[in-house]
C-alpha cells in the first residue's frame, strides 16, 4: 500500500486545464521529485494534495483513505505536511513562536485559555528540537521578518515537520537560494526521517538527481514520464520538451 | 395593514417605481465612486457621504448667489473635488500601506470635521434646494402621475452611468482605471503613473458623490446628517453589487432603491429590516456580491 | 572558581533580572491601577459617573479588540452583544423581579448565545463582507428592538429598573456602582491577559497573522473564529450588563450601529492588538467628548481633528506610542 496516491486527478478552471488525468504514488521512505517547465501545474497539484484546491475529478488517497474532499486542516491532522513556494510564515512572530504554534496543533489541549504557554517547558523544548532538525539554532526569538531568505525557507520546513507528517510536500525548497544555501538544504533533506514519504517540486536538476528515488515529469498538467532518475534522464520525450535537463 | 389597502392600482405602483428608480439613481452616483475607490485603490472611504453633503451645500450656496440650479449643478462639484484631491494627496496617500483600519479612523475623523463645518456655516436646520421651474410639477399618463423631478433624476442617473461606462470602456484613462482595478501593482509595472491615477480616481469618485448630493438636494432636503444617511445604503449597494464593479453598482443601486422604496411603502414598520435582510441573503450566498471578483 | 560558561551564566542572570524587573513593574502597575480605582469615588459624583462610563466602554472596546486586534475579524455589529445583555438585565428585573446580579449572569450567557448564532453565519465570509454582514445582523436586532415596543420600550426605552444591593448597600449609591464596574473591568482585564498568553490566545493571533498557514498546520480555523466571536460577545455582555446596573435604563439606542462604530474608533485610537490599548482609547474618546462638548457646541470638529492627528502621527495608537516611548527611554 502506497503512502500517498493520486488517482486520475483532474483540475480545470473553465477552459484552462491545469491537471490532466494524473496518477502518482509516493511510498514510505521514498523521495519522489516532481519536475516540469513553468506552468506545468506542479504547485496546483500540491495544492490539490494538501487541500488548498479542490480537484474537478479524481481522488487523493492517504494510505488508501480517500481525503479528496477533506479541508486542509483535516489533511494535516491525518498526516500531510507541506511547505509553500513563497514563504508562508507568521512574519511578525518570532521563530520559536512560529514552530510552537505549529507544534501545538498536534498536541491538543487547545481550549485551555487560562494556562500560560510560556510555562509549558516540554513544548518549548520540542520547539528547539524541531528547529535544530532544520539547522536553525540562532536568533530564535527574533521576528521572522528579520531572517534571511534561506533561513525562512528552513523555517518553512520546520513548520511542516512540526505537524509530524507522514507525507511531506516540499514546494521548491531551494528556490532563490545561493549554491551554498542549496547544499545546506540538500543536507537537510537527506537528514529528514527515513520513514517520511516526500514529494518534492524542484527546478534545480542537481538537487533532483542527487536526492530523488523517483522522478515524475509534468507537462501541461499531464504526466509525461515517471520512473527512476536514470530512465528519466535518458527519456527522449523528456529531453525534447524540458530543455535544461542535465545542467 | 390598513395603509396597504390604500396602496393599490397602477398609479401608486408607478409612482413608487419612479421613486425607487430615482433613489436608485442617487445610490448609483454614491456607490459608483465608492466602488471604484475601493476596487482600485483598496481604500475604505468612510467620508464619501461627506462629499455628497458638501456637493449639496455648495449647490445651495451657488443657488443663493446666482439663483440658477443649472449653474449649481455644473460647478458645485468643483470645490468638493478640490477638497477630495487635497485629502487624498495630503492624508490618504500616507495610509495606503497601513491598511483599512487606519483609513477608517482617518476618514471617520474627516466626517466629523466636515459635518461640524457645515453646521457652523449653514446651521443645523433642514434647508431646501429649490427645484427649477422646468422640472417641477408632474407629468400625467392617464391614471399614472409622475413627478418630473424624479424622472429627471432617473434620466440623469442613466446618462451618468452611460457616460461612465463610455469613459471606462473607451478612453485611455478608462483603460488605465480598469487595469488598475484589476491589479494596481502590475499597472505600475507597465508604466502607469499610479499616484496620478489614484488622485484622478479619488477625484472622480467624490465628484460623483458631490453631484449626487446636488441633484438629491430637492428631494432629500439638506441637513448636516445627510452624509451618514446616504452612506450606509451606498455601502450596502457596493457590497451587494460587488466591490470594484461598476455594473454591480448599477444593478444593485436599482435593486436596493426599488426594494427600499417599496419596502417603506408597504411595510413601513419593517423598512429597515428589508434592505438589511436582502444584504444578509446576498452576502451569505455570494460573499463577493453579485458581480464582484473578490478582494480581501 | 571558573564557571564553565561564564558568559552564558551572566546572560542568563541578566535575562532573569529583566524578567524579574518586568514582573516587579507589572505588579507595581496593577497596584497603582487598583489604588487609583479605589480612591476615585473621592473625586465627586460627576467624575465617578464619568469614570464608570469609561470603564464600561473600556470593557466593550477590549472585547472588540479580541476580534479586531487579535483574531483579525473586523466586526461592525458589536453593539448587538452589548445591548442584548443590558436589555436582559432590565427586562428580567422589570418583568420578573429578578435581581440585577442574576440578570447580569443571564445577560452574559444571552450575549454569548447571540454571538454564537450571528458568528456562525458571519464567519462564512471575511473582509468587507464580514464587516457589512455583522452590521446587518446588528441592525436587524436594532430594528427589532424599535418595533417590539411592548418588550423593549422602543426608542423611549425601559426605565424603573431597581438596582440590586451589594452587602446590604444599594447600587443606587454612586460609589458602590463604581466599585462594581471597576471590579468587572479588572476581571475582564485579567481574563484577557491570561487568554492572550494561553494556547488559545496564540491560536487567535496565528489566525490573524496567517490564516492559510494555520489551516495547513492543522487548526480548524472556522471553529476557532467562532470561539473568538462568542468569547468577545460574552465579554461585551459583561459591559452591557454593567451598563444596565449603572444606568438602570436601556433604550434601543444601545443597539445602534453608531455604538459599534464608536467601539471601533476606541480600539483603533488606543491601539489594536494590545489589551490595554482599547481601554485607553475608550478613556480618551469619552473624555474628549465630555470635555470638548462642555466647552463648545462644535465638539465633533475638534474630536475629528484629534482622530486625524492620531492616525497620522501615532500609527500604533496612543498606547502603542506610549509603549514605544517607554521602551526608548529604558534602552
Amino acid at each position: 500500500m502506497s503512502l500517498l496516491r493520486l488517482d486520475a486527478l483532474n483540475k480545470a478552471f473553465g477552459n484552462l486545464v491545469v491537471t490532466k488525468n494524473v496518477d502518482l504514488a509516493v511510498n514510505e521512505g521514498e523521495l519522489h521529485a516532481l519536475i516540469g517547465p513553468n506552468g506545468a501545474g506542479k504547485t496546483s497539484l500540491v495544492h490539490q494534495i494538501a487541500g488548498q484546491l479542490q480537484p474537478s475529478s479524481g481522488r487523493v488517497l492517504l494510505r488508501e483513505r480517500d481525503i479528496t474532499h477533506e479541508r486542509p486542516e483535516v489533511r494535516c491532522q491525518l498526516g500531510i505536511g507541506r511547505t509553500f513556494q513563497k514563504n508562508n510564515l507568521f512574519r511578525a512572530l518570532s521563530v520559536r513562536e512560529n514552530v510552537r504554534i505549529a507544534l501545538q496543533a498536534k498536541r491538543g489541549g487547545w481550549f485551555e485559555c487560562l494556562r500560560s504557554t510560556a510555562s509549558d517547558r516540554a513544548l518549548l523544548a520540542e520547539v528547539d528540537e524541531v528547529l535544530a532538525q532544520v539547522r536553525l539554532t540562532e536568533r530564535l526569538d527574533r521576528p521572522v521578518a528579520s531572517l534571511s531568505y534561506g533561513e525562512q525557507r528552513q523555517l518553512e520546513i520546520a513548520l511542516a515537520l512540526a505537524s509530524k507528517p507522514a507525507v511531506l510536500l516540499l514546494d521548491e525548497p531551494t528556490s532563490g537560494m545561493s549554491p551554498a544555501e542549496t547544499d545546506g538544504m540538500m543536507d537537510l533533506v537527506r537528514s529528514l526521517p527515513r520513514n517520511l514519504g516526500i514529494l518534492m517540486i524542484e527546478h534545480d536538476m542537481n538537487v533532483v538527481f542527487s536526492l530523488a528515488h523517483t522522478i515524475t515529469v509534468l507537462y501541461y498538467g499531464e504526466v509525461l514520464a515517471s520512473g527512476a532518475p536514470a530512465a528519466i534522464r535518458d527519456n527522449p520525450q523528456v529531453r525534447s520538451v524540458y530543455l535544461g535537463l542535465g545542467r | 395593514m390598513g395603509a396597504a389597502r390604500q396602496h393599490s392600482g397602477m398609479g401608486f405602483v408607478a409612482t413608487q417605481l419612479a421613486n425607487g428608480l430615482a433613489y436608485g439613481a442617487l445610490l448609483f452616483l454614491m456607490s459608483a465612486g465608492l466602488s471604484l475607490i475601493f476596487g482600485l485603490m483598496n481604500v475604505v472611504n468612510v467620508a464619501h457621504g461627506s462629499f455628497f453633503m458638501l456637493g449639496a451645500f455648495f449647490a445651495l450656496a451657488i443657488v443663493k448667489w446666482t439663483g440658477s440650479f443649472w449653474l449649481a449643478l455644473a460647478v458645485s462639484w468643483i470645490p468638493a473635488v478640490a477638497i477630495g484631491v487635497l485629502l487624498e494627496r495630503v492624508f490618504i496617500r500616507k495610509l495606503y500601506a497601513r491598511g483599512h483600519l487606519d483609513q477608517v479612523l482617518l476618514t471617520f475623523g474627516f466626517t466629523f470635521v466636515f459635518v461640524d463645518l457645515v453646521r457652523m456655516i449653514w446651521g443645523a436646520d433642514i434647508r431646501e434646494l429649490p427645484v427649477p421651474e422646468i422640472l417641477s410639477g408632474v407629468i400625467a399618463f392617464g391614471d399614472v402621475v409622475l413627478p418630473k423631478y424624479r424622472l429627471f433624476l432617473i434620466a440623469f442617473g442613466g446618462a451618468t452611468a452611460f457616460l461612465l461606462w463610455l469613459f471606462l470602456e473607451r478612453s485611455r484613462v478608462g483603460a488605465m482605471v480598469r487595469a488598475g482595478v484589476d491589479d494596481a501593482f502590475t499597472a505600475k509595472g507597465i508604466g502607469i503613473n499610479v499616484p496620478l491615477l489614484f488622485a484622478v480616481i479619488f477625484g472622480l469618485g467624490v465628484g460623483l458623490a458631490a453631484i449626487g448630493g446636488t441633484v438629491a438636494g430637492p428631494i432629500l432636503g439638506l441637513y448636516p446628517g445627510m452624509d451618514i444617511e446616504i452612506l450606509i445604503p451606498a455601502f450596502i449597494v457596493v457590497v451587494i453589487g460587488g466591490m470594484g464593479s461598476l455594473r454591480g453598482a448599477f444593478v444593485a443601486s436599482i435593486f436596493v432603491g426599488v426594494v427600499d422604496t417599496f419596502g417603506k411603502a408597504y411595510f413601513p414598520d419593517f423598512a429597515l429590516f428589508v434592505v438589511y435582510l436582502l444584504m444578509v441573503v446576498v452576502l451569505l450566498t455570494r460573499p463577493n456580491g453579485l458581480f464582484g471578483v473578490g478582494k480581501a | 572558581m571558573t564557571a564553565p560558561d561564564a558568559t552564558g551564566a551572566a546572560s542568563t542572570a541578566a535575562s532573569a533580572a529583566t524578567a524579574a524587573g518586568g514582573r516587579i513593574r507589572r505588579a507595581v502597575a496593577w497596584l497603582v491601577l487598583i489604588a487609583v480605582l479605589a480612591l476615585l469615588p473621592l473625586s465627586g459624583s460627576y467624575a465617578t459617573g464619568l469614570a464608570a462610563e469609561v470603564l464600561i466602554f473600556a470593557i466593550f472596546a477590549m472585547s472588540l479588540d479580541l476580534l479586531i486586534g487579535y483574531t483579525g475579524l473586523l466586526s461592525f455589529g458589536h453593539a448587538a452583544f452589548f445591548g442584548v445583555a443590558a436589555y436582559a438585565v432590565v427586562i428580567l428585573g422589570l418583568n420578573f423581579g429578578w435581581s440585577g446580579w442574576v440578570g447580569l449572569l443571564v445577560g452574559i450567557v444571552v450575549s454569548a448565545a447571540v454571538a454564537a448564532v450571528i458568528g456562525f453565519f458571519a464567519i462564512r465570509v471575511s473582509g468587507i463582507p464580514f464587516l457589512m454582514l455583522t452590521m446587518a445582523f446588528a441592525q436587524l436586532l436594532f430594528s427589532l428592538s424599535i418595533k417590539w415596543r411592548t418588550v423593549t420600550g422602543g426608542t423611549d426605552g425601559l426605565s424603573g429598573f431597581q438596582r440590586p444591593t451589594l452587602f446590604g448597600i444599594s447600587l443606587d449609591n454612586r460609589a458602590v456602582q463604581f466599585y462594581v464596574v471597576a471590579v468587572g473591568f479588572l476581571f475582564v482585564l485579567l481574563f484577557l491577559r491570561r487568554l492572550i498568553a494561553s494556547p488559545l490566545g496564540s491560536i487567535f493571533i496565528g489566525i490573524r497573522e496567517n490564516e492559510q498557514r494555520m489551516r495547513a498546520a492543522g487548526y480548524p480555523v472556522q471553529r476557532f473564529k467562532l470561539v473568538a466571536f462568542t468569547l468577545a460577545g460574552a465579554l461585551a455582555g459583561v459591559g452591557g450588563g454593567l451598563y444596565a446596573l449603572q444606568n438602570a435604563y436601556v433604550s434601543s439606542d444601545i443597539l445602534h450601529w453608531s455604538l459599534s462604530g464608536d467601539a471601533i474608533i476606541m480600539v483603533i485610537l488606543g491601539g489594536t492588538g494590545t489589551i490595554v490599548g482599547p481601554a485607553i482609547g475608550a478613556a480618551v474618546f469619552l473624555l474628549l467628548k465630555n470635555v470638548v462638548s462642555s466647552h463648545t457646541e462644535y465638539w465633533l470638529l475638534w474630536v475629528g481633528i484629534i482622530f486625524i492627528l492620531c492616525v497620522m502621527f501615532l500609527p500604533q495608537g496612543i498606547w502603542g506610542w506610549v509603549r514605544q516611548r517607554w521602551a526608548g527611554t529604558r534602552a
